[in-house]
């Protein structure tokens, strides 16, 4: 029989049955899958072993916002920097650009990171590209897919170079 | 003109539907953003979840709950639709149940798929169909699911049951105790209701008496003179408050009931201080009770009344407000935090604000009715992860089924997508 003051160590072990549930067991919150799985839902990397694609995406820019005469002109963007906080080694990134509001995508990648908790930036380079970098509206894409790592993304700068006056094309 | 950068800094925000996608404030984010959350003014990675335990191929959990008992011992259920479980810890142990079980007589034989009893009623009890047969001598309680547990095909007599196949354990001429778990069902796309009164946990739905477990031996029904079925319970002034209830072999959807105080098995009306309550004045259905500080909330389709207490035992509750053309339409939207309610109404996600609801969905709501079809909206349930201060509104959409989280610390939106079809949640 538990005595008044054994209430006050529950949040160390407590009795679930004629057992003690392991340190720490009752912080989580719970999930249930589709055939029963209970997981446990939290500080985990991945869904149960399997990657967590995580995407972050952009309104369509046409970088007006930072002066109303780039609006009506076509711009090229040949370099994207990203500000992060490195939380894991060996951590995958993609960063996509569309000027097609996000139909079709050109993308740059890279393995970031060793996991010393310093903040940093990485430049996903984008000259290359034949197509989908010179446009009116940019929208930006950046993606982690990975079971063992995590991220943290501080911001995102689009080097741009201003261009011609647009003009439709049917 | 010449180079310049672009900054998109900090990345602070989660979604903002509210505006034409060319017209946001480009801190936000735009759809299909997923998976992703806002903490400190920056993006990281939604949680992940690891395995605990697996209560069987097939199984539909729906909740996990702590029980926590006044004498200090603190219980972790799964509750699914068909059994109340238990979460056993140690080498080996998975998990028990604790459903509804019928335990009177001994079986005398079992051969092949026939078993036969001696003292046994089992068409008098009610089992059924679709119910589990286990010998105790095969049965390993703490470590379900058990292979030996047997689907009952047929309940022949009050002395013989045929399992739906063979039964697996020990068979021929016996004398041995038995078990006969008498799962249970819940109504299509609709969900448990559950709460704790008088340290007993309560739990019910629209096609199962109420059941009650307190710790000790099976769950069982609660009342099944005068407190059958219902759709919702909540504790409420120390008693058990039952909404959508069946009175008469009717269902009554606009009925509240309330048990004597501190003990919810009586609902008596013999008993001065049990007794209910009709909603009449909008035709909308109850679909869920809620506590907002100290009131009680009795929520409609589109109508919400607030109620308050009386001191007084034979008619404990009063009406205090009551707003019409507002309510929860997704009965399992709602979910308690921060001493108040958030739910899904007909047009916007809501919280409560003292006696009325106040609207938090301006950034979301866009998006999410553009990819909820109205067939979906009242299937939508949610959790309140309250370590997270997140909730998550579960939906099934045209892009699959997605988690729209809402952190109510920092009032961003989020969507998830997890790699399994989750049925059900909890926090401890």
């Amino acid at each position: 029989m538990a005595t008044y003051t054994d209430y006050f160590q529950r949040d160390i072990a407590v009795t679930d049955s004629a057992s003690v549930v392991d340190l720490g067991q009752i912080y989580y919150d719970y999930i249930i899958g589709e055939n029963g799985q209970v997981f446990l839902y939290g500080d985990f990397e991945s869904d149960a072993g399997e990657k967590i694609k995580a995407t972050w995406v952009s309104k369509a820019l046409d970088f007006s916002d930072a002066d109303p005469k780039l609006g009506d002109i076509f711009k090229t963007v040949d370099k994207v920097r990203l500000e992060y906080r490195d939380v894991s080694a060996n951590t995958p990134v993609t960063i996509y650009i569309s000027t097609d509001n996000g139909v079709t995508w050109v993308s740059s990648s890279r393995t970031l990171g060793t996991g010393d908790g310093k903040v940093k930036t990485a430049d996903f380079y984008f000259l290359d590209q034949t197509s989908g970098i010179t446009g009116l509206y940019f929208m930006f894409k950046i993606e982690s897919e990975s079971a063992s790592t995590k991220f943290e993304w501080n911001s995102l700068k689009a080097f741009v170079t201003p261009r011609g006056e647009w003009f439709e094309v049917s | 003109m010449p180079k310049f950068v672009f900054h998109i800094n900090p990345l602070e925000h989660g979604y903002d539907s509210s505006r034409p996608m060319s017209k946001m404030n480009p801190l936000f984010a735009n759809y299909p953003t997923i998976n992703c959350r806002i903490e400190d003014n920056r993006v990281i990675k939604r949680w992940g979840y690891s395995l605990d335990r697996n209560l069987g191929v097939g199984t539909v959990g729906q909740h996990v709950v702590v029980f926590d008992k006044a004498a200090s011992t603190t219980y972790t259920l799964f509750l699914t639709e068909t059994d109340l479980c238990k979460r056993e810890s140690g080498s080996g142990k998975t998990f028990s149940y604790q459903t509804e079980t019928y335990t009177t007589g001994t079986i005398t034989d079992i051969t092949g798929a026939v078993v036969t009893g001696s003292g046994t009623s089992w068409t008098t009890s009610g089992v059924a169909a679709g119910d589990y047969f286990i010998l105790d001598v095969d049965h390993s309680s703490d470590a379900e699911p058990d292979t030996n547990w047997a689907t009952i095909q047929s309940v022949d007599s009050d002395t013989q049951i045929t399992l739906s196949s063979n039964y697996t354990g020990t068979t021929g001429v016996l004398s041995n105790t038995y078990k006969i778990r008498k799962v249970y069902s819940v109504p299509s796309n609709e969900r448990w209701a559950w709460t704790i009164v008088g340290d007993k946990f309560i739990f019910t739905n629209g096609n199962v008496d109420v059941q009650y477990w307190d710790g000790s031996g099976y769950a069982s029904a609660l009342d099944s003179t005068y407190a059958k079925k219902a759709r919702y319970c909540i504790e409420y002034a120390n008693r058990l408050f039952l909404a959508d209830v069946e009175i008469s072999g009717s269902r009554e959807p606009y009925t509240i009931m309330w048990s004597k105080e501190g003990d919810p098995t009586t609902f008596d009306p013999a008993e001065q201080t049990a007794g209910q309550a009709d909603i009449l004045d909008t035709a909308t259905k109850i679909t869920g009770l809620g506590k907002v500080g100290t009131n009680l909330v009795v929520y409609q389709e589109e109508a919400i009344s607030v109620w308050g207490r009386t001191g007084v035992a034979s008619s404990p509750v009063t009406r205090l407000s009551y707003l019409t053309g507002i309510g929860l339409y997704a009965p399992y939207s709602l979910v308690h935090f921060l001493s108040t309610n958030a739910f899904l109404g007909r047009d916007d996600f809501y919280i409560m604000v003292g006696t009325a609801p106040q609207p938090i969905g301006e950034k979301i709501r866009h998006l999410f009715f553009d990819l909820v079809d109205e067939n979906e909206l009242q299937k939508v349930w949610a959790v309140n992860f309250k370590r997270k201060n997140e909730i998550s509104w579960f939906a099934n959409t045209s892009d699959g089924l997605l988690a729209f989280t809402w952190n109510y610390k920092n009032k961003e939106w989020s969507i998830y997508q997890f790699d399994d079809v989750i049925n059900g949640a909890g926090t401890l």
